[in-house]
């Protein structure tokens, strides 16, 4: 039934993200328009695929560094990806991909300085480290995004912020394409270790004795829910919230067991975003929010609803 | 098919002393063998190299005649239940639901639970005590009642081997021994071998059919437990003056006051 | 990038003129304090250019050729200049992802509407905005106009979606140079005429 709905939504989403938008498109001439197949269709589907990729890399997370308030962009790939990104442009670097890959490679430099900081008290990975890492390398980053953007000379970089702020405004076929064939490998990694997880929320010794290859399984979680996380940040910034709270949200009504938590994620957080990109587009047009704003707007109320719930609880 | 430790010697990197020395263990199916200690006597890395998750610097920890570090996790899981000292759960969980995680080794990647998980987490809860629990909240549930839903999670794994490390601590007088009870009683009636750490003297006395004393990482006595738990050797590890007394044919420890003078 | 005091104090200036916006402000207030003459000029639009000039030629006692340079000035403004009628349809991109357009009066809006151009984005009246892309298709523009030194056509126009908007599929761009139309001043006059050509047929 639960997943009835969750279908539901998840088609509603694409539809409103088909149907709606600042340029208005009669009903009877959706199936003719260009507007509709080469930019209206590719956003809602990469929307689902971001959102999606962000909900199940945060349940991953969440459960992997055993904190309810870890968002996959506190791993320090936000940071990285702007850094890349901005130094692409401040080096005047060209080519239609450019800021993309820049801010993909900008965000697997600061996932491999991480992963070395969570293996720094030795052979096993401490998610702690990696969480307190995650902030400070991405806050070491964004220090060096800002100068960059203070010294150089290009007025171009501060609308790179903008950019940072979440967008789907690149996508195209292209790019549904290259998500469509990067992201199920990731996908595919997290679910295999959806039991594992469960597990591993009783404690990594108690993991073990289970049966569990802890540190396989918090190698390949935190390696996998980056990877997703960079691609999601290279194709659309920095979209936060979606991360956070789709998994607890998820929760309320699939519980913790993440063989059904990380497919309810997905398609929660691929409907959100879908939704989150045609309010986006719509709400002040013919202007368009940033749709980072928009995941912020809605995800910080529902935050804070949650946080009342579990304190009563 | 038994749990084999061999001249034993482990020190922790940075230590400047040994954590164990010369320890032999063996723990066979249908046996139960207790590890007793004054607190930092090494009864915890005990387990740890006998399950493998420490190598020994000297000696041997086999497991089935292999190494204990050669199994792999998921294939020990199915011979060996384990029920550690201490455990976070970090989300709410109902009993049935955290019994059948010990299905886990078991389990194919991606198949569902079958029959056969359900009904051996059933039998696990049966054995246990538990079954009227199976759909209670883990935080609803007394200390008592979750340590024996936590040896339920153990059981379902089918293991031959049960190891326990402190079961008793932080439980009253009925559950502890109703834990103690339900342990004697999976040796006997389903012929698992059982490895406990414990505090409680008496209670191993009883109902254990092997002793290990450990002190300061060294094996001071083993053997039966009247052997083990003599009067001289109970005062000289644990430093208090004791009465010894004999129930059930078992000995019984009965901590002294000291002299009135002598006290502080 | 705020100016920096101390190096603009040690060369001990007559006067100092700032573009009043944001770290400058605090700027000027820290250089009265030094007893150091400034003054915050606005120069966004045609019309702050003969008031600036204006008011440099009372600061440096040079009033007759400010004057004089104020009146040339004051021609650019719409209400005295002769406006051609719209002939042409026009958007400027100043960046591409997330799209940003220049709204109604800002500087560039300006110069369009001196050069006979139609900014389909005259409707918002912020100086520039985020739009989403199908907007730009749906308005569909002549022309898109982009600052730039160069006649390569931007990095954008290869990308797919951006191909959806006609005006970039054709290659029908518009490159205006930094110098010359980042901001008005004196050469606003060539601006506009480099403009109007740019539109001849």
């Amino acid at each position: 039934m639960k997943w009835t709905v969750l279908g539901l939504l998840a088609v509603l989403a694409l539809l409103g993200s088909v149907m709606l938008g600042p340029a208005a498109v009669p009903l009877t001439q959706l199936a003719h328009s260009d507007i509709v197949w080469n930019l209206r269709a590719p956003r809602a589907v990469l929307a689902f695929l971001v959102g999606g990729s962000l909900g199940v890399a945060g349940a991953g997370l969440q459960a992997l560094v055993r904190n309810p308030l870890a968002d996959p962009f506190l791993l320090g790939l936000s940071g990285g990806a702007g850094l890349g990104a901005v130094s692409a442009i401040a080096l005047h670097v060209s080519g239609p991909w450019a800021l993309p890959i820049a801010a993909f490679a900008g965000a697997l430099a600061a996932l491999g300085l991480v992963y070395r900081l969570g293996l720094i008290g030795g052979a096993a990975l401490d998610p702690r480290i990696l969480l307190l890492g995650g902030v400070a390398i991405g806050a070491f980053a964004a220090a060096i995004t800002t100068a960059i953007v203070a010294l150089a000379d290009a007025a171009e970089l501060r609308n790179a912020f903008l950019w940072l702020w979440g967008g789907l405004s690149g996508a195209s076929w292209d790019a549904v394409l290259l998500v469509a064939l990067y992201a199920p490998i990731p996908l595919a990694v997290l679910l295999a270790a959806a039991r594992p997880l469960d597990l591993l929320a009783l404690g990594e010794e108690s993991a073990g004795y289970l049966g569990a290859d802890v540190e396989a399984v918090k190698r390949r979680v935190y390696l996998a829910a980056s990877l997703l996380t960079a691609a999601a940040v290279a194709v659309s910034g920095v979209i936060g919230f979606v991360g956070l709270v789709v998994p607890h949200i998820a929760r309320l009504t699939w519980g913790h067991r993440h063989r059904a938590l990380l497919p309810a994620a997905f398609l929660g957080g691929g409907a959100l975003l879908a939704f989150a990109d045609t309010l986006a587009r719509t709400v002040v047009a013919p202007r368009e929010l940033p749709v980072g704003v928009v995941t912020a707007l809605i995800g910080v109320p529902v935050f804070a609803f949650l946080l009342r719930r579990w304190t009563v609880a | 098919m038994n749990l084999h430790l061999e001249n034993v010697r482990y020190r922790y990197p940075g230590a400047s002393h040994d954590a164990l020395t010369d320890v032999s263990l063996s723990v066979g199916l249908g046996e139960f063998h207790a590890v007793l200690g004054p607190n930092g006597s090494g009864k915890t890395t005990l387990v740890r190299i006998a399950l493998g998750a420490l190598p020994p610097h000297v000696g041997r920890a086999d497991i089935d005649r292999r190494p204990a570090s050669a199994w792999s996790r998921q294939d020990l899981a199915k011979l060996v239940g384990v029920v550690p000292q201490r455990e976070d759960n970090l989300f709410p969980q109902r009993v049935r639901e955290t019994v059948l995680l010990g299905r886990y080794a078991h389990l194919s990647l991606w198949g569902r639970e079958r029959l056969e998980d359900h009904a051996a987490v059933d039998r696990a809860l049966a054995a246990c005590d538990v079954r009227q629990l199976a759909d209670r909240w883990l935080w609803t549930l007394s200390g008592g009642e979750y340590q024996r839903v936590r040896v339920a999670r153990a059981l379902a794994q089918e293991p031959k081997l049960l190891v326990l490390d402190e079961p008793g601590m932080s439980l009253d007088l009925k559950h502890e021994m109703e834990l103690f009870e339900l342990v004697r009683g999976l040796v006997e009636r389903q012929g698992l071998g059982v490895l406990m750490i414990t505090h409680d003297l008496n209670l191993a006395a009883r109902f254990a059919d092997s002793l290990l004393l450990l002190e300061g990482g060294r094996p001071i006595a083993s053997g039966a437990p009247a052997d083990v738990l003599t009067q001289q050797t109970v005062e000289a590890v644990f430093s208090w003056p004791v009465a010894m007394q004999t129930i059930d044919g078992r000995p019984q420890m009965i901590p002294l006051r000291k002299p009135k003078e002598s006290r502080a | 990038m705020p100016p920096n005091v101390e190096a603009v104090a040690a060369r001990t200036p007559d006067l100092v003129v700032l573009y009043n916006a944001g770290p400058n402000v605090t700027a000027a207030q820290q250089l009265e304090r030094l007893g150091i003459r400034t003054v915050l000029i606005d120069l966004n639009r045609l019309e702050d250019l003969g008031p600036a000039a204006r008011t440099l030629g009372r600061l440096t006692g040079l009033e007759q050729r400010a004057e004089s340079l104020a009146r040339v000035m004051d021609g650019f403004t719409s209400t005295n200049l002769h406006q051609p009628p719209p002939s042409s349809t026009i958007a400027f991109v100043v960046w591409d992802n997330p799209p940003i357009i220049i709204g109604h009066g800002s500087y560039l809006d300006e110069l369009a509407t001196q050069a006979g151009a139609r900014n389909v984005f005259g409707d918002i009246t912020a100086p520039s905005a985020q739009v989403a892309l199908e907007t730009i298709v749906a308005r569909d523009p002549q022309w898109i106009a982009v600052l730039s030194d160069s006649a390569a056509p931007p990095a954008f126009a290869k990308r797919r979606e951006w191909r959806a908007v006609p005006a970039v599929r054709e290659g029908h761009f518009l490159f205006l140079k930094g110098s010359l139309f980042g901001r008005p001043g004196p050469r606003s006059g060539d601006a506009i005429r480099q403009f109007r050509a740019l539109l001849a047929p």
